[in-house]
């Protein structure tokens, strides 16, 4: 057939035919299908990937030590112990404790407290390890269980924070009826002496290290005390009332430089070690002697501290499906500030008590509790505006006008006198009353959720 | 015949493929050069540029403030280097991977979110997916981010290292790290025996 030349005007002539058409269509296909292989690479370039790969271990000796020390302190003491079996390198490397003990108590705590100091900087970081890890149990909001000394004037609720050498517990007390502010009176310390011994001191009079230095009149207040962890969120603290005379001996010295060093030194410097030091306390100066005897006995004159029990309060914050579990502040019909302890039980319920002496709390009733806690939102029925309709909010004065907009409401049981409702507010926080009387109590959080206390008076 | 027909193809081409063959290109190419589509429309572009040259000749143009997430970079941008900056110890590759991180983790603390928690969260899922890369890649990284000093690389590279051993027996941690065994099997068993008792949590 004729295959005319078509005119550049007509692009698509009437004279093609069938078999152009099929040799177009042809073409067509194949500028396509390349196109779409184009689109491919660079779309999915990772399906080199899906080709057998060869496994190429990490080549850890080929990273720098201070880089290999900070692989190492994201992991736990058990697995130190797994890898310094794999080779001769790298279990003298964990040998190390200024390196890997000390990376380890970085990692674990170096933002919290500055572990240099910890026991003078003289003790091993394999013992601070262990000290910190025991103390971090402490960490947050304790409860008194027990008689408090003297009687009526501890207050119920203890904070223990990281200090810059030590742990701090704290009485965390109300300060008056006209203020959310609480105020922290520091009272016991808990450190390490240079020996490593664990040194924990009752500060009677409350006032606090004044800056990070040791005063000596202040340390001469304080009373030692025993810490014992009777398991399970409890905790004892005990006057020890036998001060040891090794701990005050100059030459106990040298048996804290016998500790840092490593397990093969000869035995035979060990007891040489001793020999001196028994040695020397004969001769310890006159003066030392007269002051350490003198506070002895003023010590013993003192009436004796009772021990004391703190339960620990294990959630302390609210949380997302938990908005009222925790440790709240608000002030009652009385007009002072109480502390509240809301807890979440397994079947559902939530109940709030006053934080007080657990020891008498099994007594009394709870402020309120309810079995569902299930929160009814907007929109709210007109019933429940006209119970929340003027209701007074009792506030600290000057007058704080509360301007919460309430997301849900929660019904407490409904027995005659603990009838009521929760308000719980946009804000995070929430207020309870009863159906008895016209009242709210506001109540606000007493620590964030980082674990540091809210509103603190600044001393 | 065929020679005839070129004229013909080539309109019936311009015609049938300039339409789609340019859209694809140019989605193409914005999609190659923006490793998250979209993202160069958040970011104000009238920062200055810095110019990163990497070992194997590369070059890569980045925001300061992506680059200020590096602290090695920020210095020479503070003492007054103007020009593109040599880096001899990083490659192409883990360069790209670098300023990708560098790239989110610039963004999100523009604008403070009332949802902390939940940016912080988004950002660690993120983290969790960037970072399921193969050994070599992490090992790459890692020393790129020391170099560059880089924190939030450096930690999370180093943990993702420090998680492959986590659980492991000696030997599983060979031939993960590629160490030779230099112990018989009696001094292996010695050893053993002395690092659980220095390394037991009683002691």
């Amino acid at each position: 057939p004729d295959l005319n030349v078509v005119d550049q005007d007509i692009p698509l002539s009437k004279n093609l035919n069938f078999r152009k058409i099929h040799n177009y269509l042809i073409i067509l296909k194949k500028s396509l299908l390349f196109i779409l292989k184009l689109c491919f690479s660079l779309f999915f370039p990772r399906e080199r990937r899906f080709q057998s790969r060869t496994k190429m271990a990490l080549p850890f000796c080929d990273i720098p030590e201070d880089l290999q020390l900070r692989i190492l302190s994201f992991l736990s003491p058990a697995e130190i112990s797994s890898f310094a079996c794999t080779s001769k390198r790298y279990a003298s490397l964990c040998r190390e404790d200024g390196k890997i003990w000390h990376v380890m108590c970085d990692r674990k705590w170096g933002k919290k407290t500055q572990i240099q100091k910890w026991g003078s900087g003289r003790i091993t970081y394999k013992l601070l390890y262990k000290t910190l890890n025991g103390l971090d149990n402490l960490i947050g909001f304790w409860r008194l269980c027990g008689r408090a000394n003297p009687p009526d004037s501890s207050p119920p609720l203890v904070f223990f924070e990281w200090g810059s050498s030590f742990v701090l517990g704290s009485r965390v007390l109300a300060i008056s009826d006209d203020t959310y502010q609480v105020r922290k009176t520091p009272f016991l310390e808990m450190g390490i002496s240079s020996e490593g011994r664990s040194e924990n001191f009752l500060d009677l009079d409350g006032n606090g290290r004044s800056g990070d230095e040791i005063d000596d009149d202040w340390r001469s207040n304080l009373v030692p005390v025993d810490v014992n962890f009777m398991g399970n969120g409890h905790i004892m603290v005990e006057e020890n009332r036998f001060s040891r005379e090794e701990h005050k001996s100059p030459v106990a010295k040298g048996s804290s430089s016998d500790e840092s060093e490593d397990a093969t030194s000869p035995p035979s410097f060990v007891v040489s070690e001793m020999y001196t030091q028994l040695a020397n306390k004969t001769t310890s100066p006159r003066s030392d002697r007269r002051r350490q005897r003198k506070k002895e006995k003023e010590r013993q004159a003192r009436i004796k501290w009772e021990p004391e029990h703190f339960i620990k309060v294990s959630d302390f914050s609210p949380t997302v499906t938990k908005p009222l579990q925790g440790l709240w502040k608000g002030f009652s019909e009385g007009r002072n500030m109480e502390l509240y302890m809301v807890k979440y039980d397994e079947v559902g319920g939530i109940i709030c008590k006053k934080v007080e002496d657990l020891s008498l709390s099994r007594h009394t009733s709870p402020v309120f509790w309810t079995r569902n806690h299930a929160f009814a939102r907007c929109p709210f029925s007109a019933e429940e505006e006209l119970i929340l309709d003027g209701r007074i909010h009792i506030t600290p004065l000057p007058v704080e006008v509360c301007e919460e907009v309430v997301s849900g409401i929660l019904y407490m049981n409904s027995s005659y006198d603990l009838a009521g409702r929760v308000w719980l507010y946009e804000n995070g926080t929430f207020g309870f009353g009863f159906l008895r009387d016209q009242f709210i109590v506001d109540l606000k959080r007493v620590a964030f959720e980082d674990g540091c206390l809210a509103d603190v008076l600044e001393a | 015949a065929f020679v005839e027909n070129i004229p013909e193809i080539y309109i019936l081409s311009l015609l049938f493929f300039s339409p789609h063959f340019l859209y694809l290109l140019i989605s193409v190419s914005v999609l190659t050069m923006d490793p998250i589509p979209g993202l160069s429309k958040l970011t104000v572009s009238s920062s200055k540029k810095i110019v990163l040259n990497c070992s194997d000749g590369k070059s890569f143009e980045i925001d300061e403030a992506v680059a200020r997430k590096s602290k090695l970079i920020a210095d020479m941008i503070e003492s007054g280097c103007d020009g593109p900056i040599p880096l001899q110890n990083v490659t192409g590759k883990t360069l790209e991977k670098v300023i990708e991180y560098c790239k989110r983790h610039v963004v999100e603390f523009g604008p403070s979110d009332e949802d902390d928690e939940e940016a912080a969260e988004k950002l660690a899922i993120w983290d969790a997916e960037f970072i399921k890369v193969d050994e070599e890649t992490i090992f790459h990284l890692i020393l790129a981010a020391n170099y560059l000093n880089i924190e939030g690389l450096l930690s999370l590279t180093c943990k993702t290292v420090a998680d492959y051993i986590k659980d492991k027996t000696p030997e599983e941690v060979r031939q993960i790290f590629g160490i030779e065994n230099d112990y018989t099997p009696e001094e292996e068993e010695a050893v053993r025996k002395e690092n659980v008792w220095a390394f037991d949590p009683n002691q």
